[in-house]
């Protein structure tokens, strides 16, 4: 077991600094000219939801071996099959994460429609 | 009925009607959630502000934290701020000189963190003016 005393070792968040990800017609690189600050949390959800949706629907969640988290002990159902696999653990990670940003930019963002499947999606959660 | 949601304000690139400031808002690189803890919080400034100083003299870093409720006491009327008001989700970066803020826009600016890509903009008004 590691030494609780030691001073812990700060992994690092940055990608890799030749990677750069672009989703087109989204920029990185915006100008803050006539918007408000506002305006560009609720761009920087539009993003992320999207970046989301890319990453569910191209089965690209899995953080490389450095980004990951150690995983928690396994968990099976009642016919004896692992129930959080990292598969699972990460998809549900970034479902709930895109559930948070659409309440949140549904009170921020007047302009915000939620998709169709979100009120079902809500609707269900409390009995996951 | 029929009332119509004010147009999206749109986003557009970076350009020469936008000028270079030594103060840059990041994006889309923290989530609330990730706040909330010391260590995490301690864990990601100076994650950012150790690469941010790769570009130039860092003279200030701003992540705004989610109010923690426990802090409001409940004896007064004042209401536990949001994220929405507080800005959580934003990082401001003040540099010494606008030649850095623009190194670090061109270099950050798409650059993924925690998996996320980074929204960069330079902001005229200083945020830090404020406290």
């Amino acid at each position: 077991l590691s030494d609780p005393n030691a001073p812990r070792k700060r992994r690092s968040r940055w990608g890799d600094e030749n990677h750069k990800a672009a989703i087109p017609g989204l920029p990185t690189a915006v100008s803050s000219t006539g918007v408000t600050a506002q305006d560009l949390d609720n761009y920087a959800i539009q993003v992320r939801l999207e970046e989301i949706n890319r990453k569910l629907r191209l089965n690209d969640y899995i953080p490389s071996e450095r980004e990951r988290s150690p995983s928690p002990p396994p968990t099976y159902d009642a016919h004896g099959r692992r129930t959080n696999t990292r598969e699972v653990r990460y998809r549900k990670k970034l479902e709930d994460e895109r559930m948070r940003l659409i309440e949140r930019a549904m009170k921020s963002d007047p302009t915000f429609r939620p998709p169709v499947e979100f009120h079902m999606q809500r609707r269900n959660r409390p009995q996951e | 009925p029929g009332m119509m949601p004010p147009p999206r304000p749109a986003i557009l690139p970076v350009d020469s009607t936008n000028p270079p400031s030594p103060i840059l808002l990041l994006l889309n690189m923290v989530t609330p959630e990730e706040l909330i803890q010391d260590n995490d919080y301690e864990d990601i400034f100076e994650d950012i502000k150790e690469e941010m100083g790769r570009y130039g003299q860092v003279v200030n870093l701003k992540i705004p934290r989610p109010q923690k409720k426990s802090w409001v006491p409940s004896s007064t009327s004042e209401p536990v701020k949001s994220d929405v008001e507080l800005g959580v989700g934003r990082v401001y970066v003040k540099f010494a000189a606008t030649d850095s803020a623009s190194a670090a826009l061109n270099a950050v600016a798409g650059r993924q963190f925690s998996g996320r890509s980074i929204i960069a903009t330079y902001v005229q008004e200083d945020p830090f003016d404020e406290t």
